[in-house]
């Protein structure tokens, strides 16, 4: 209880009305916040326990169950006793913050990968559910998954327990928290997964206490501790009361215990949905669910994307590529090298600038599509020379546009794939050392036009990069260089409008995928004088003919292979192209091969960062994406470097120190304070201050002087417990001089001042 | 009794039930499922639990003392009493706190909570400021339902009352504090001791007459007993009129000086009388005052009438009916100050 002389001077009596007043020590009755808001973070525990519970539990996630209820419950308390006063909550804000981002720091790599694998297991439920094939999933560093999702979920209830902090310890504002603790919930309920029944009565026991307090009107935290106040009509209300508070808490969390655990007995979850048909309108949702979940939030729009398959040599306005997974061609054939498989599908001659597009080549006979190269292979071939070969490939059209899907030196070029057919070409592959010579009429000229716009750039860019050399020095440049300077991005952004989009690329840009390098390349080679063309098709390499690849032991090999190979006799296989295979290069001509393909597309790999807020960004749309199978990286175990160990301590040390500091400070502020006051008072105030601070003490070791709440009761009090020791006389006295001192003008004398001073010693 | 209705709770409750009927409806999830049964029996149980609840709830008003000074502090006592196992965050308690006396009257809600099985008591330290009879009176008591979307009624009769007397800082003015000052001839004899109180008439001897009373010199010439029979005695004694009029604070300084008079002559072993108009019995009240413990009674009892709603009028009755003694002391208040006076009937 403070009777401190300064609050005294400000607050007055209340007056009722005429004649009848409230004793302004009314003011001063205390209840210790503490507990109300050891309540408080009770209910913050049992909403984000309760949430986070009911979403692994539904997804069927493992997890730690007892440090995330104890980390979750110990960020709780703490954040609700950051209430406790100004100073601790400012304070304790920016430690708390200092704290939590020096940890997620620390904890990046399994925050990030714990993080990864919920949405993954989401993920998976939900292609389960909704029968989707191919769903991509999310690259998990860390091996060790039930830790990195411990972890990662430690986080986000934290981050839960500071956000619903500030709306339900200070104002129960339960249509906050229930948005916050619901809507995640739903992805799970939708794909019919139920969460376990203790996370369900702990998340609704938490929404429950929090409507049920702020529908008594008794739940705010106030700026002090005063047990009661008043109203503007006057009327008086109790502001704390732990006990009640704790028993309506309780009341109501068993109220909520005993329906959910009836309705679990009466409507078993597992029995729940038997017999339910899916209404309409959910099954009309599905289809988007499944865009999205395949496409990220992209696939809730209609615009203009490129959806990771051919484009046909339009370029421009795509922000992103964005890939569905979903099996384009089977392709049937044996491996005979070590080099990507291109089935070629588009040829871009005439560059349109500011249309952003590749013309048709016009100039190529679609019926025998490298007839020179194709002629000269099999003749080498037929006369058994050395490095030739005869190959078939089976290209089953499944989803893919119809066309032409051939692989290089085809000879059955006008064998159209229609979807969900299948189409056979016989090739003749071409390898290192392959002896032959084409005599081409071909008028090359058509290959070498650079329109006028880009041509200025192009210059800029080559003089910039140093190309120089014969034709094949310039295109290893070109390859080198894009390699070196120009990342490789599924995300490169739109080409503004109004620019030239190989203009851009090279000049603002400089980032972007396959048809950005291609495209530009095939104009720097022209520029350069080198005969050059804008492909489009699909790359298979052999990498994902191993992986991917299935066996068709079915077919012979030599149904399908004759002649040399690189990799021996094989066999057999299937494998699927999607639109992450789809791929832009270019075919430049040699005047002894031919036309022959370039791949001028550097490696990706600048987009796997891994950062823990990509995977926040990556929420929002498809994000950092492996390949249709999970790759788990096997980076660490749970060991954490020496290093690291001593950073961590180091850190926490520092921590303890700033605390302490900030302590000290706060509690060295306020005693000079205290003292300044002191000097500065006449002697009435000093003797308020006095006894306050004796009170204060006083009231430590005898709780029930709480209850008194005037200087006789106090004075009264003591004398009675016999702290303090006198006959009446002196009693009286020293109650008379404290109300002179707290409540009259007249000033206090020095004797009377020792007097109650020795007393209070 | 329903006296009040939180509708914007109940709309808020009913659209977030819409809202989450309709989510069921659509997810066919057995937690939203197990949200909708809770969302439909709480407020059912709510209702029920409050109903029987009510009935069992009452409340105690304690007051540690009968009287008090003006100005001191007064701890009154609201408990809350809970036999049952069923509970409430909000109890308002329906106070009204009366200076009768003044007529002065505040309503307000006292709220508090109603602990599991047991009590839960608010010292509110009222300091009543102006005397009279304090009255204290519960209405009723309003109890919010855990849903809190009404609160119910129920009536309660309870009335304690606390004499706020004057808090006796007042001096008794010099003028009047010797009654020797404007008093008759034989009021002085009275308090010497003597009896030369007027004789009224001369009659015969009525076995009982006191000795003293016997006209000797009459007796011996009719040959039988006469006694004197003189002024009553009562109409001999000092009495103080108090006047009720005037303002607020005019009555109170009245109050006090009268308060502070009448101490003082009993203190002086005067017999004294209190005297008042009573505005409401249309007639003068008074009250012997022979020891302090009379002077509060006294005060007490005037504490029950109320000051003068019409002060002219009063006045003019006073004056009317004025009390049969030859003289009083008035006490009154003019311009604001309280005085005192002798005055002596005509």
């Amino acid at each position: 209880m403070k009777l401190g002389r300064k609050k005294n001077k400000t607050v007055e009596n209340i007056v009722l009305c005429d004649g009848i007043e409230i004793d302004k020590s009314f003011y001063y009755i205390k209840e210790n916040r503490l507990k109300t808001l050891f309540l408080k973070g009770i209910i913050v525990y049992l909403l984000t326990m309760g949430s986070i519970g009911c979403y692994l539990s539904a997804v069927d996630i493992d997890f730690s169950a007892p440090i995330l209820n104890m980390v979750i419950f110990i960020s709780a308390i703490g954040c609700a006793f950051l209430y406790y006063n100004r100073i601790v909550e400012n304070v304790g804000y920016i430690l708390l913050f200092i704290v939590f981002f020096s940890t997620v720091y620390i904890f990046m790599d399994y925050i990030n990968s714990g993080f990864y694998a919920v949405v993954n297991d989401t993920i998976e439920q939900a292609s389960t559910y909704l029968d989707l094939e191919g769903v991509r999933t999310y690259n998990e560093r860390i091996s060790d998954r039930y830790l990195a999702v411990t972890v990662s979920m430690c986080f986000v209830g934290i981050v839960s327990n500071i956000l619903l902090n500030v709306y339900i310890s200070r104002r129960m504002q339960y249509m906050v928290a229930i948005p916050i603790v619901i809507t995640l919930n739903l992805i799970p309920i939708y794909f019919e997964l139920e969460p376990d029944t203790i996370y369900t009565v702990m998340l609704l026991g938490g929404l429950s206490l929090t409507y049920v307090l702020k529908a008594s009107q008794h739940y705010r935290v106030r700026s002090n501790d005063n047990m009661y106040l008043m109203d503007k009509k006057k009327n008086v209300k109790y502001a704390y009361n732990l006990k009640s508070l704790a028993e309506m808490c309780l009341v109501a969390f068993i109220a909520v215990f005993v329906v959910v655990e009836a309705v679990a007995m009466a409507f078993p979850k597992n029995s729940f949905n038997t017999g339910y048909i899916r209404n309409q309108y959910k099954e009309r949702t599905m289809e988007t669910v499944s865009d999205v979940i395949s496409l990220g939030l992209a696939g809730l729009f209609d615009y203009y994307p490129n959806t990771g398959g051919l484009m046909s040599g339009r370029l421009g306005n795509v922000n992103r590529v964005r890939l569905d997974y979903n099996t384009d061609l089977t392709v049937t054939l044996t491996p005979y090298s070590y080099d990507t498989l291109y089935l070629k599908y588009f040829t871009g001659g005439e560059y349109l600038p500011y249309q952003n597009m590749w013309q048709y080549d016009e100039q190529e006979d679609y019926d025998a599509v490298n007839k020179e190269e194709t002629e000269a292979l099999r003749e080498a071939y037929e006369e058994g020379r050395e490095y030739s070969a005869r190959g078939t490939v089976i290209v089953d059209n499944v989803e893919a546009a119809t066309g032409n899907y051939f692989p290089y030196y085809s000879s059955d070029t006008d064998n159209l794939s229609v979807m969900g057919r299948e189409a056979e070409y016989e090739f003749y592959p071409e390898f290192y050392g392959t002896d032959i010579k084409i005599e081409s009429n071909e008028d090359l000229s058509y290959y070498l036009e650079v329109p006028e716009v880009n041509r200025e750039v192009i210059a800029e860019f080559c003089e910039e990069a140093g190309f120089s050399g014969s034709d094949s020095e310039i295109i290893q440049q070109v390859v080198n260089y894009y390699q070196e300077n120009i990342p490789y991005t599924i995300r490169p952004g739109a080409t503004p409008r109004g620019n030239d989009f190989i203009n851009y690329f090279l000049s603002e840009g400089r980032k972007g995928y396959c048809a950005h390098f291609a495209s530009a390349a095939t104009l720097i080679f022209r520029y350069y004088g080198i005969p050059a063309r804008y492909i489009e098709g699909y790359a298979i390499s052999y990498d994902q003919m191993l992986v991917s690849g299935e066996l068709d032991e079915e077919r012979s090999y030599d149904d399908f292979y004759d002649g040399y190979s690189e990799l021996g006799e094989t066999a057999v296989i299937s494998v699927d192209a999607t639109d992450a295979d789809a791929h832009a290069w270019v075919e430049v001509y040699d005047e002894d091969m031919g036309w022959v393909v370039v791949d001028v597309t550097p490696s990706s790999g600048e987009e796997e960062s891994g950062d823990f807020w990509d995977a926040f960004q990556n929420i929002l749309d498809d994000g950092n994406q492996s390949d249709d199978t999970e790759t788990v990286v096997e980076r660490t175990s749970f060991r954490i470097d020496d290093n690291i160990l001593t950073f961590i301590a180091i850190l926490l040390l520092g921590l303890v120190i700033i605390a302490l500091i900030v302590l000290a400070l706060i509690y060295l502020i306020r005693r000079i304070t205290y003292v300044i006051r002191y000097y500065k008072s006449g002697l009435n105030d000093r003797l308020i201050m006095r006894y306050s601070a004796y009170l204060k003490r006083m009231t430590k070791k005898c709780p029930g002087l709480k209850t008194s709440v005037n200087y006789r009761q106090q004075i009264n009090y003591l004398y009675e417990n016999e702290v303090l020791s006198g006959d009446d006389e002196s009693k009286d006295r020293i109650i008379d001089i404290l109300e002179r001192a707290g409540f009259s003008n007249k000033m206090i004398n020095e004797e009377e001042f020792k007097y109650v001073e020795d007393i209070l010693k | 009794m329903v006296r009040k209705i939180r509708f914007d709770r109940i709309i808020i409750y009913i659209i977030i039930y819409i809202i989450n009927l309709v989510l069921y409806r659509f997810f066919h999830s057995h937690f939203l499922f197990t949200l909708f049964i809770l969302m439909t029996v709480a407020p059912v149980l709510s209702i029920l639990l409050v109903v029987l609840f009510v009935r069992k709830l009452s409340v105690r008003v304690s007051v540690p003392y009968d009287s008090v000074k003006k100005g001191e502090i007064m701890n009154v006592q609201f408990t809350v009493i809970n036999p049952s196992v069923l509970m409430s965050l909000d109890v308002g308690i329906n106070t009204v706190i009366e200076n009768m006396f003044h007529s002065k009257k505040f309503e307000n809600m006292i709220s508090l909570p109603a602990r599991i099985r047991g009590e839960f008591s608010a010292d509110l330290p009222l300091v009543p400021t102006l005397s009279g009879i304090l009255r204290i009176y519960i209405k009723d008591i309003q109890v919010l339902d855990i849903m809190g979307f009404f609160s119910l009624v129920k009536k309660v009769d309870i009335t304690k009352e606390v004499i706020v007397m004057p808090d006796g800082s007042v001096d008794a003015p010099e003028s009047v504090s010797d009654v020797s000052h404007g008093m008759t001839e034989s009021e002085e004899s009275v308090k010497r001791g003597n009896d030369f109180s007027d004789v009224n008439d001369v009659r015969e001897y009525i076995p009982g007459d006191r000795l003293m009373s016997i006209h000797w010199k009459l007796s011996a010439k009719k040959d039988e007993l006469m006694v004197k029979d003189r002024v009553s005695m009562s109409d001999q004694q000092l009495v103080v009129v108090l006047e009720l009029a005037g303002n607020d604070e005019e009555v109170e300084s009245c109050v006090s000086l009268a308060y502070a008079l009448a101490k003082k002559y009993v203190k002086d072993r005067l017999y004294v009388k209190l005297m008042w108009w009573s505005e409401g019995q249309f007639e003068f009240k008074e009250k012997q005052l022979i020891s302090e413990e009379n002077v509060d009674e006294a005060f007490a009892e005037m504490f029950y009438d109320k000051i003068y709603s019409d002060y002219d009028k009063a006045k003019e009755y006073m004056r009317s009916i004025k009390p049969e003694i030859k003289a009083f002391v008035r006490v009154y208040s003019e311009a604001g100050i309280a005085d005192a006076e002798v005055v002596e009937n005509e």
